[in-house]
């Protein structure tokens, strides 16, 4: 049974001939422990995706289930936030500027109700930092007066507070310099290790969830179109817009080097999406079936789940 | 282990509070003028009345006496020391003044931020109910809260706070619109803060600034306001010693050439409002 199960999850953003479908029908586990890498471009709506998940947003369809438990009306309850977390990505907007680093821990143990004990608190925050590699001396410090790594250690900490089973870690590296983002990677994969707490881990930045990630999830205008493994999914990618996405990766690794797929278009609007596949005008297998159907996420032998009519295993080879 | 991570820290030489101050008010001349102003205030607030005669001791022998050495600013037609009573005034009034601008100032933040936060139809009628006070010019609406309250200090501030409410409402609802938006809003409600802790805790405080700085305007037209009510008889009745108060007894005495008595309390408004505003403005154009 997985940790985290999306039935068909839809938001829908405004009513009638304004509607923005952000979300459309998800479908996507994740499972105890693991990290589900979520990748997309742009406004693909992942980030949507992410605050219902955490209960930030109310979802308008479908189902979320949470350890065999239907949660999808308790997302934002004081339970359900003990037991799901999130990261977000600028980690010096997530801080409260007036709070010293100690009062912003101290949140979570408090009202999430996992322990009212003064000293334990104490203990418990010192710990935290150490865990997220920061001196203890830093809790009495106000987040302006850390680096951009070092905030998000601190908004790591204060997720990680309440010992949730699922943190979701919206694009938690994308706005931290190079050299931060690769340890600040390595800290999430030791915290995984040694508290076996699983990530969603949302991103557009295609080699950080390569590191991190054990299966990949591809969005594509609100809409999951590939789930497989990792390395299936960089390997062998089936979808045509994974293969795209992938292609726009840069290597320094020549004979790695794959030929650059450039998509024709732009990405439609949300508002007004043609009938059938969502992704048939820029796609370079489209056929008739594709302009009358969308296709569902499908599972071939291997486990790999691709929703394209084009790449059934025949023809992904 | 300190040791290794102290170059992280920022730099323990930075200057000092005090430093930071002094340099800001060289730089800012009327900043300087009006903390200056205000500090002088506070001192005579504070120790004048133990220093002065009685401003309420009455002198048949010694009405009208024009400004010397025994009496700095005059005396009055009862022969009341101008000075004591302006220096007694002072201490009433600057408190005054500060109450007015503290309690207008958290009531209407504590308003505005309701407003701003939840938004909808909290703030559609928090905000029309803002327009029927905002309909009335300040001065008349304190003017008639205290006449519908009666005369007495507390119901001076009420009145007075009450008129300068709608400011603070719509600055910090202004405030809170925008920080209703920012990332840490989301932090605090994942950390389990319900939606009253995240708009009181975390929103407000961070929505306070402009509010703090018009604070500081606002004392300086509380005494004005005041001290205009009392002069046209309404809230501080003689023969409390109030500048208001005294400008209005005085003001005949100027047509027979005693100008002192209604023109050195008038004067301490004048500086004290001056005062207020010069502290109030450079705030407000420097870092809000």
């Amino acid at each position: 049974m997985s940790l985290l199960e999306l039935d068909q999850v839809e938001k829908v953003f405004g009513t009638g001939s304004q509607a923005v479908p952000a979300v459309r029908g998800v479908t996507l586990a994740v499972d105890r422990g693991e990290t589900l890498g979520l990748v997309g471009e742009s406004g693909c709506g992942k980030s949507t995706l992410a605050r219902v998940v955490v209960g930030l947003t109310e979802a308008t369809g479908g189902r979320i289930v949470f350890d065999g438990e239907d949660v999808t009306n308790e997302v934002g309850d004081r339970t359900f936030r003990r037991k799901v977390q999130m990261v977000s990505q600028h980690p010096g907007q997530s801080l409260n500027p007036r709070l010293r680093i100690e009062t912003t821990l101290a949140e979570p143990l408090r009202l999430l109700g996992v322990t009212d004990d003064p000293s334990e608190i104490d203990r418990r925050i010192d710990e935290m930092l150490t865990v997220v590699g920061l001196n203890p001396d830093y809790r009495r410090r106000r987040p302006g007066s850390l680096s951009g790594g070092q905030q998000q250690r601190v908004a790591i900490a204060r997720a990680l507070m309440s010992e949730p089973e699922l943190v979701v870690l919206d694009e938690p590296t994308s706005s931290l310099d190079q050299s931060i983002r690769g340890r600040i990677v390595a800290l999430l994969r030791e915290i995984q290790e040694r508290r076996g707490v699983a990530y969603l881990f949302i991103s557009h930045d295609l080699s950080t969830v390569r590191r991190i990630a054990h299966r990949v999830a591809v969005m594509y205008l609100g809409r999951i179109v590939e789930v497989s493994a990792t390395e299936a999914i960089f390997d062998d990618p089936r979808h045509p817009y994974t293969r795209a996405l992938l292609s726009a990766v840069p290597s320094i690794d020549v004979r790695a080097r794959r030929r650059r797929i450039v998509l024709p278009g732009e990405t439609p609007s949300p508002v007004s999406l043609p009938v059938g596949c969502s992704f048939q005008e820029r796609c370079p297998l489209v056929h008739d079936r594709c302009r009358r159907e969308d296709p569902r996420l499908m599972e071939s032998a291997d486990g790999h789940l691709v929703a394209c009519f084009a790449a059934v295993p025949a023809v992904s080879g | 282990m300190s040791q290794s991570v102290s170059w992280e820290l920022p730099s323990s030489a930075e200057p000092g509070r005090l430093a930071r101050w002094s340099a800001e008010l060289r730089k800012r001349p009327l900043l300087a003028v009006g903390v200056a102003l205000l500090f002088a205030y506070l001192v005579l607030a504070v120790v004048g009345p133990a220093v002065t005669v009685d401003p309420l001791r009455t002198d048949p022998a010694n009405q009208l006496l024009p400004p010397s050495a025994a009496h700095p600013f005059g005396t009055d037609e009862f022969g009341r020391d101008v000075f004591a009573r302006a220096v007694a005034a002072a201490r009433l009034d600057l408190w005054i003044g500060l109450v007015i601008a503290v309690v207008s100032m958290v009531v209407g933040s504590v308003i505005g931020v309701v407003a701003g936060y939840w938004g909808g139809r909290v703030d559609e009628v928090i905000m029309r109910l803002t327009d029927v006070l905002l309909a009335f010019p300040g001065f008349v609406l304190a003017l008639i809260l205290v006449a519908a309250m009666g005369d007495s200090v507390p119901n001076v501030i009420v009145a007075v706070s009450v008129s300068f409410l709608p400011h603070f409402i719509r600055l910090t609802r202004a405030e809170a619109l925008q920080q209703r938006e920012m990332e840490y809003v989301d932090g605090a409600r994942l950390a389990g803060n319900p939606p009253w802790r995240v708009a009181f805790r975390h929103v407000m405080p961070n929505s306070l600034g402009p509010a703090a700085v018009q604070a500081t305007l606002v004392a300086g037209w509380a005494i004005l306001t005041v001290a205009g009510l009392a002069f046209l008889g309404v809230g501080i009745r003689p023969p409390t010693p109030e500048w208001g108060v005294m400008v209005a007894e005085g003001a005949n005495d100027v047509i027979t050439g005693e100008w002192w008595t209604a023109l050195f309390p008038g004067g301490m408004i004048v500086l004290a409002v001056m005062a207020f505003h010069f502290v109030g403005d450079e705030l407000g154009g420097g870092r809000v």
